[in-house]
């Protein structure tokens, strides 16, 4: 399946939108985790429990799994694939395990003991800086190719220089 | 030999290239056991009790 060029840069605008989205919801998220851990202001840190819930419910878990959804199509709609590159791969384990933690953990948003113990900033400073990871992969998009990559590399080459070697000929 | 040279001049690429897969580089390393560690320290806590379903109530 090969994307067009309309629908390939419409899938890869969705995608850095609702990446970068989830990133700066994340960072949203550590702030009102922050506010209601340290604030002793009871109507604050009801605001903040309840912007939280809010946010994960229907913020942070849309933006995560159309990040997902996104990327996926991206990588197998394109020429990068999802298994040649190692910043995809790389890219695809990040994305999928902040996805499982954060369906995990958003379930636990409102309970009492979640809310007021250290997890939820804790949480998302890890999710944080595996997003940065994986925005940073994106930018630069390190050199190296898996061994799948490499043979698939391999053939294609092969194949080009077969035609060329036959357009030759004829 | 003769087709090792073939598939040479046909691909531009070295011999070497075409006998074992490049060397994972050192950031898919570093980057490999940085994860592991994570779902490791993850997997421990869910374990040990801090788990998404200690909080559930």
């Amino acid at each position: 399946m090969t994307l067009g060029p309309g629908l390939r840069k419409a899938v890869l605008t969705t995608h850095v939108t609702t990446s970068v989205g989830w990133l700066g919801a994340v960072a949203a998220f550590l702030a009102l985790s922050i506010a209601g851990l340290t604030s002793h202001d009871v109507q604050l840190v009801r605001a903040a429990e309840l912007g939280m819930v809010w946010m994960g419910w229907s913020v942070l878990v849309p933006l995560s799994l159309a990040s997902l959804l996104t990327g996926l199509l991206q990588s197998l709609g394109t020429e990068w694939g999802l298994f040649r590159h190692y910043w995809i791969l790389a890219k695809l384990l990040i994305n999928v395990f902040a996805d499982i933690v954060l369906l995990l953990f958003v379930q636990s948003l409102g309970s009492a003991s979640y809310m007021r113990s250290d997890a939820p900033p804790v949480h998302a400073v890890v999710a944080l800086l595996l997003l940065l990871v994986a925005t940073t992969l994106s930018v630069c998009k390190p050199r190296g190719l898996t061994p799948y990559g490499w043979r698939r590399q391999l053939q294609r080459r092969l194949e080009a220089s077969r035609r060329r070697d036959k357009g030759a000929i004829a | 030999m003769i087709q090792t040279i073939c598939i040479d001049k046909l691909t531009g690429m070295n011999s070497h290239d075409l006998d074992s897969a490049p060397r994972m580089p050192l950031w898919v390393k570093v980057f490999g056991i940085a994860f592991l560690v994570l779902v490791l320290v993850f997997v421990i806590m869910a374990l040990s009790g801090h788990g998404p379903g200690n909080h559930m109530s």
